[in-house]
């Protein structure tokens, strides 16, 4: 049966991205499927401050949407790394995450440079020139036409609630029909497939292939097909955050930091991102550790004195992912399809990540069976990835303060996988061929059967999004290794020393790089605020 | 226990390859951590072919220090852009290229699809790389003159591997590798089965913590003493000896050298041609189920044309296959005693490479062996099983109906079912890619390699594409008229002529203006010597 008409049931940053994406990637020699989406009025938007990684850039690359009109349009702000702050230690010491490190040739011997030194600079920094240049609340771009070697890569943070819109106008105005109305009921195939939803309004929308786009509530993919969700909440104990906007009008620093800040509190940490009006700060905490008014009064705490009077939203969600996101005619993309908390920004990443592999394996005169199978391998495949990933920022914390901090620390809420990792690292340091078939000595087979019938093997994590870079930011930032470094190399070791290439590239920075919120008043409308 | 002291056992390429690349990898900068030594026999007699390699011989070049043109001028090196495949589909005089570089800057690559879409009147390659026309029209890689920027190509090179396996000697001794010109005939085993020690023929007894074999088919210390077994992979690939000849310019120089690898399809295998700076190396790799000796002979001579009656040829033997585990106790198998895959995509050379860069970036020095030796195994066999995959690959999708080989080789059962997985997978959908981030395919057997269980790991090694991905597979597939029918079927009998991208087009043309043919960038670059013989295009 040839796949010609997609109905997405649900709007939202998910539900918009998949339509324009869709659009453009399968229409675009010449109108081949055609594409609604189905948006209840009903349903509240939620829109929170979004960061961003840098695929994001392939997403707007192939809709074609310019960068200056994506930041103009949905308040963006650049992102050049993570800063991790009393992750280690609670005592405002802070580690990078940055996007761009350089690598030196021909042998990438940054990581065991930094373990034989006394480790008197952050790693990062003798690698990137981002943590320099995110201190210095610098632009990632110049205010002129870039002039000095290879750019900085960076991502954005965003209003998700505009780039929906954006989304929704750019898919709408190329041919995406929009059918404002409320599903109520979905009428079934005698094979079990979904072939239509009925509406409010009075609809019959049929389909060969839905998306579902409805969060949390997977009208589709579980309260009609029955997949079922897989819970991780044994690696990750969140469950729960309390939002607030801090508009620039109650409360302007007097910079946009072009960086997301991620700090940890007594259950949990703070994400802090910046946009055009406003920064958007929201505790993602655990409520088996702390109660609701606790965590409001410590977000407000963090945030200082002007925070005594802002709004703020409690937002609960579950860990996890769909057994089978793709299942029978129906996938599942966002919220619907899986949830991990927004520490390293992937929450949009995974929707997009879909959205792609959507267009990959579109079942154009195919079995679908037969592109399910690849489509559910590779998303199991990345979030799991990316969920031993964030494990990873949990696990090596030395925090002892606070029952939480001591709970992450457990070896049960250590992921297998990342548990083999951490002891082969132990003996070798991190390198690249760690990441292209990651199964190590000690490593449980099999994982919980959870992959399609018939395939018995676990998942292989190949290392496409975190690799050799990201782990040893976060390992080094966590001051891995410390003790078995002196024992191995002895007490007294070499100064740590800042890669000469980095040396000269955060000086010249210095000179070209104009302040972040410079660049967004200048190119991108970023009104003025009078600082606090 | 530390490991201070290596001992490679067997000289020729692999084994200085891994002398010359380790010491440059441990040994670097002040401190020397690891003393390396290297035991050759004068007695074995050196096999010298011409050898192409592929591009990762660069990281190898730069670990070790080696500058460019001081390389090609000491092997005889030249450029390699590209293999030509000739007579694979059919044995008309078709080819088609796989070439190292190509375009790909778009947000989203369409260029397969676009072309499956299309009549194919124009090879796939060629709409979307220059390296086809660059090797058509025998142009080198490089402008001639210093170069200030970047080449846009990638390329390897042909050399000659003994020149090149002195040449790594003479650096490696210089840099203090030691080396002991003597023959192993004994080894001295410790108590707890480790290698203890290597006695030679003069009297010597060779100590080390890590024990390197590089004694080739032979074997000698990871077969003969540890007794890991051959796993054998003749039912994928039939070839199992080559005879080879040397073609002196002297005698007959075509007036040009070409910028690539040239494999021919013949009655019962395939012949290699390598341009070197002073002759062509040619080898004809054949099954010895489907042809003897003398027919073989009489065929690749009848391939050079009349001024190779003369010539003298050599028979080579091989098997193709791995070592269950190339590394077991303080032993490691580098080169043939580790594994071999026939020539048809030049990684020979690589697969001892690759071990020599996992070797040095898995090195044990305080750390126990069997961790370093679990991950080590495991990368190595998956290499090379994505290396065999390969190779099976240009075989099975022949049309070839003149001999039995060709009709033998397209069998089901001569194909891998990993690969016959992906073939069918691909029927459905074509290649793209995400198959090779982890290419498990429905339909693929969940059974565990053998070998691979006794190290605990009971999982059939994934191939992550790490080395052959979806540009080298589209580069024969559809060089073999992959997918003709089914697209017949998918986009109807009438479709129009391939698009070819702008930047492609804008590039060659560049290409054509800037880049001197090859042989006069050898000459004028290496100081290569002129031969007579009248210019003449160069392919077929």
């Amino acid at each position: 049966m040839a796949t010609k008409r997609i109905l997405i049931v649900g709007g939202g940053s998910s539900g918009w991205m998949s339509a324009a994406y869709l659009d453009a990637a399968l229409n675009h020699a010449g109108r081949a499927v055609d594409i609604a989406v189905l948006e209840s009025p009903d349903v509240p938007r939620i829109g929170v401050g979004e960061a961003t990684i840098p695929s994001i850039h392939h997403v707007l690359a192939v809709i074609g949407i310019d960068e200056h009109a994506f930041m103009r349009r949905t308040e963006g702000t650049f992102k050049q790394a993570i800063k991790f702050v009393n992750w280690l230690h609670d005592r405002g010491e802070g580690y990078y995450h940055a996007f761009h490190r350089y690598t030196p040739t021909p042998i990438d011997d940054a990581g065991p440079r930094w373990l034989m030194s006394d480790r008197s600079i952050p790693f990062m920094e003798t690698i990137s020139p981002q943590p320099r240049l995110c201190e210095w609340n610098l632009a990632p771009q110049m205010l002129g036409p870039w002039d000095f070697g290879p750019k900085l890569t960076y991502a954005f943070h965003m209003n998700a609630l505009l780039f929906a819109d954006h989304l929704c106008e750019i898919a709408t105005s190329r041919g995406v029909a929009h059918h404002r109305d409320h599903m109520t009921d979905v009428v079934m195939h005698e094979n079990g497939d979904i072939a239509a939803v009925n509406t409010r309004g009075g609809q019959r929308l049929e389909a060969d292939l839905f998306i579902d786009c409805t969060g949390f509530a997977s009208l589709l993919i579980e309260q009609q097909l029955g997949v079922r969700w897989i819970d991780y909440s044994q690696w990750l104990l969140c469950d729960r955050a309390i939002v607030m906007p801090v508009p620039y009008d109650v409360h302007y620093p007097g910079f946009v930091r072009p960086y997301t800040q991620a700090t940890a509190l007594s259950a949990g940490w703070v994400w802090d991102i910046p946009l055009h009006s406003r920064r958007g700060v929201g505790y993602v905490h655990s409520s088996a550790f702390v109660s609701e008014e606790e965590a409001e009064r410590e977000l407000r705490a963090y945030e200082g004195a002007h925070a005594e009077r802002l709004s703020t939203r409690v937002v609960h969600f579950k860990v996890g992912m769909r057994e089978r996101a793709w299942f029978r005619n129906c996938i599942a993309i966002g919220l619907s399809g899986g949830f991990l908390e927004p520490l390293e920004s992937t929450g949009l990443y995974l929707s997009d990540l879909a959205a792609v592999m959507l267009a990959e394996h579109f079942p154009w005169h195919a079995d679908m069976d037969v592109m399910s199978y690849r489509y559910n391998r590779i998303l199991a495949n990345r979030f799991r990835e990316v969920l031993d990933f964030i494990n990873l920022h949990y696990c090596l914390t030395r925090r002892i303060d606070t029952p939480f901090w001591r709970e992450v620390q457990q070896p049960d809420r250590v992921n297998d996988r990342l548990q083999a990792k951490l002891d082969f690292w132990r003996m070798r340091p991190v390198s690249a061929i760690d990441f292209q078939d990651q199964f190590l000595p000690g490593q449980r087979d099999p994982l919980p059967a959870s992959g399609p019938p018939g395939d018995l093997r676990s998942p292989i994590d190949t290392g496409k999004l975190f690799t050799r870079s990201s782990y040893e930011a976060i390992l080094y930032g966590m001051d891995f290794m410390r003790e078995e470094c002196r024992d191995r190399f002895g007490q007294h070791l070499p100064p740590t020393a800042v890669h000469r290439r980095i040396v000269t590239r955060v000086a010249l920075a210095r000179q070209k790089l104009p302040p972040h919120d410079v660049w967004l008043k200048r190119r991108v409308g970023m009104p003025n605020y009078a600082r606090h | 226990m530390n490991v201070k002291h290596i001992l490679i056992v067997g000289g020729g390429s692999a084994g200085w390859m891994a002398a010359a690349y380790l010491d440059a990898a441990l040994n670097h900068g002040e401190r020397r951590t690891v003393e390396i030594s290297v035991v050759e026999s004068p007695d074995v007699p050196r096999i010298g072919v011409g050898e192409a390699t592929i591009p990762h011989i660069n990281h190898i070049l730069d670990v070790i220090g080696i500058g460019r043109h001081e390389f090609l001028r000491r092997v005889d090196g030249t450029f390699k852009q590209a293999i030509k495949y000739v007579n694979w589909l059919e044995r008309d005089g078709g080819y088609y290229y796989h070439p190292f570089s190509r375009f790909n800057k778009v947000p989203l690559d369409r260029s397969s699809r676009r072309w499956l879409m299309s009549d194919r009147s124009i090879p796939y390659m060629e709409t979307v790389s220059i390296q086809p026309i660059v090797c058509e029209l025998g142009l080198a890689p490089e402008m001639l003159g210093p170069r200030d920027v970047g080449s846009p190509l990638t390329y390897a090179y042909h050399m000659n591997a003994l020149k090149f396996a002195d040449y790594l000697c003479e650096l490696a001794t210089a840099r203090g590798v030691r080396h002991y010109l003597d023959t192993v005939t004994t080894v001295e085993m410790s108590g707890n089965g480790d290698i203890a020690a290597v006695g030679t023929k003069s009297g010597l007894r060779l100590t080390a913590d890590l024990f390197i074999d590089c004694s080739g088919f032979n074997a000698l210390l990871i077969e003969k003493h540890l007794g890991v077994p051959w796993v054998d992979c003749s039912q994928w690939l039939l070839c199992d000896r080559a005879v080879t000849m040397a073609v002196p310019y002297e005698r007959h120089y075509p007036g040009a050298v070409r910028p690539y690898t040239t494999a021919t399809a013949l009655s019962g295998g395939w012949v290699w041609e390598i341009p070197l700076q002073d002759k062509r190396s040619l080898g004809y790799v054949h099954s010895s189920a489907f042809i003897s000796r003398e027919d073989a002979e009489r065929e690749i001579r009848a391939f050079e044309g009349a001024h190779a009656t003369a010539l003298d040829t050599r028979f080579v033997h091989f098997k193709v296959g791995y070592r269950q585990r190339s590394w077991v106790r303080n032993c490691v198998a580098i080169g043939l005693a580790g594994n071999f895959i026939e020539p048809l995509e030049s990684t020979g050379l690589y697969l001892s490479d690759l071990a020599a860069v996992m070797l040095a970036e898995h090195f044990p020095y305080g750390g126990d062996l069997d961790v370093a030796a679990f991950r080590f195994n495991r990368i190595l066999a998956n290499r090379f099983h994505e290396i065999l995959d390969f190779i099976n690959l240009h075989y099975c999708l022949g049309r070839r109906d003149d001999s039995a080989f060709w009709r033998e080789v397209r069998r089901p059962e001569r194909v891998c079912e990993r690969l016959r997985a992906k073939l069918d997978y691909w029927r459905v959908k074509p290649p793209s890619a995400a198959d090779f981030r982890d290419q498990y395919f429905p339909g693929q057997p969940a059974a565990p390699l053998p070998g691979h269980a006794e190290d605990g790991d009971f999982r059939p090694p994934i191939d992550t594409g790490s080395l052959f991905g979806l540009h080298s597979y589209e580069a024969i597939l559809y060089g073999m008229q992959f997918l003709a029918p089914e697209c017949d079927h998918w986009y109807g009998a009438r479709r129009s002529r391939p698009g070819i991208y702008r930047e492609v087009l804008n590039s060659l043309s560049a290409a054509a203006r800037t880049l001197p043919p090859h042989h006069l960038w050898l000459q004028q670059e290496l100081g290569m010597q002129r031969y007579g013989g009248k210019p003449a295009p160069t392919g077929r």
